[in-house]
């Protein structure tokens, strides 16, 4: 390499800068937005910081209910890649043609969760106060709760729902709920103590199985990330956050190929 | 229309209905305590700078983000603080996820709705025909009730159809405090937002729509009423 050919590179370098002072974000290359379903955004901070620092490529993230996100999609909302809490939707929006990649990036779990009382499986059986939970008609964590209360006979006298299953979790953290079906990535957040919280077992509830998308128009970078996600670095920190991480067998959609190459690049 | 869908209408005009009838109470006196402002400034120095404490509170509402005070009474609702731990000895219940939680939160809500016109409405009021009243032995509930009720009507028709429809159209707050039950907080705009999460566009149609009609309604017939009131009160 000569030195000319490093001088050439920064003169592009900071023909580029300028240009990019009068480009819309929305048209920066090196830029990916993606959204996130409530339950996995600091897990996925923690992973973007990294990206970021690799791969000098910024990721903007916005949070929102998984149902918010797809009619954001549906609409036009500009995301590369968006994280969801389960696989329907995503499967509904590969269906309609918005996306060019799908894949499982984590498998949910749920805790039975009641703060200053020990949590085991005899106290969720003889719970009878009030509990939270997601909304079971479209939060995935809601659908594994009705399923675990259903499956146990747990009769809470009031079932309180939130948004998401961080708002559900908000009303058990704040002390309005004494107890909740909850995601273990939220408490593992928190530092919940270990006391408090039981694991409800997988074979409880259908999965919770959690995919993501590539949108259709997406910046390129966006299957870069994707093949971040799945290294073994990202993949231990993900099951460390308090998921179960996805099986490589699990992947589905066309792309496969790409993101196995992307990988295997890396 | 689905049956929960009706039973969320019912409960918001309940919610509606009670909150309006909560601010008819508590801010009538106010407005009228605000709207007494001296203007001999040695006289009432305390009685002024309380207005001038109160009178950017009440307002508060219209600037800040319904999550706000969701987010305040999350906190004072929960057992582990003394409002709430106060409720809870008292009824055995918590205000988080009620419908009573719900009134105390649409009336903050709404406050300014009901205050304002009726604080400029008593403020309008001329002091020598109150004053005349009270000569003539009218005690000061007669006085009000014979009086400046009807004087005041319009300001009053105007707080009590703004703050009305503002609770209809009030959500931040209910999905923060509320927690979804139906009967007791699934009020239109939380159903609509679930028909919308669960991707159920046709009945988000119909509620979006019906909410859309009365809210124009609702202002349409507030107008008309005005604009009548006022060419009433030109002719005589």
């Amino acid at each position: 390499m000569t030195s000319s050919n490093g001088w050439i590179r920064r003169q592009v370098l900071l023909a580029g800068i300028l240009l990019s002072l009068f480009v819309h974000p929305s048209c920066y290359a090196d830029h990916l937005r993606v959204g996130v379903a409530a339950n996995f955004r600091s897990t996925l901070e923690k992973i973007a910081s990294s990206f970021e620092l690799e791969h000098h490529t910024k990721v903007e993230i916005s949070a929102a209910s998984t149902g918010a996100l797809f009619a954001q999609v549906k609409n036009g909302a500009p995301f590369d890649i968006l994280f969801a809490a389960d696989s329907h939707r995503p499967a509904l929006l590969e269906s309609e043609g918005h996306t060019r990649l799908r894949r499982t990036y984590a498998y949910g779990q749920l805790v039975f969760w009641t703060p200053g009382q020990p949590a085991n499986e005899t106290a969720l059986k003889q719970y009878n106060g009030t509990m939270a939970i997601a909304n079971p008609r479209h939060a995935p964590y809601g659908k594994a709760a009705t399923d675990t209360l259903e499956l146990m006979q747990v009769k809470p006298s009031r079932l309180v729902y939130g948004t998401n299953i961080a708002q559900a979790f908000n009303f058990v953290r704040t002390g309005n709920a004494p107890a909740g079906l909850v995601a273990l990535s939220l408490i593992r957040h928190l530092d919940v103590p270990a006391i408090e919280v039981w694991v409800v077992p997988a074979e409880s509830y259908a999965p919770i199985e959690q995919q993501l998308v590539v949108l259709k128009n997406a910046s390129s970078k966006a299957e870069l990330f994707v093949a971040y996600i799945f290294t073994h670095v990202t993949t231990q920190l993900i099951e460390k956050s308090g998921y179960l991480a996805a099986d490589a067998s699990h992947h589905v959609g066309k792309g496969t190929a790409t993101i196995a190459r992307l990988g295997a690049d890396r | 229309m689905m049956d929960s869908d009706l039973v969320s209408l019912w409960l918001t005009l309940k919610l509606a209905g009670a909150t309006t009838l909560v601010l008819i109470l508590l801010g009538t006196p106010l407005a009228w305590w605000l709207s007494q402002r001296s203007h001999s400034n040695e006289t009432s120095w305390l009685g002024n700078t309380l207005r001038n404490i109160v009178e950017p509170l009440v307002a508060l509402p219209i600037v800040l983000p319904p999550t706000v005070v969701g987010f305040y009474l999350l906190l004072a609702f929960s057992p582990n603080n003394l409002p709430g731990e106060l409720w809870q000895s008292a009824t055995g219940t918590t205000l988080a996820f009620s419908f009573y939680g719900l009134v105390v939160g649409s009336t903050i809500y709404s406050l300014p709705f009901y205050v304002q016109p009726l604080q400029v409405a008593f403020s309008a009021l001329q002091r020598e025909l109150i004053e005349a009243a009270a000569t003539l032995g009218a005690s000061p509930l007669d006085r009000f009730f014979s009086l400046i009720v009807p004087l005041c009507r319009r300001g009053f028709i105007i707080a009590i159809c703004l703050s009305f429809a503002h609770t209809v159209g009030e959500f931040g707050i209910v999905l923060m405090i509320g927690g979804n039950l139906p009967d007791e907080t699934r009020v239109l705009s939380i159903a609509l937002f679930d028909h919308v999460e669960a991707l159920d566009y046709g009945k988000a149609h119909v509620l979006a729509g019906g909410l859309l009609g009365f809210s124009f309604v609702t202002l349409f017939l507030l107008y008309a009423v005005d604009r009548h009131w006022q060419n009433s009160t030109r002719t005589t």
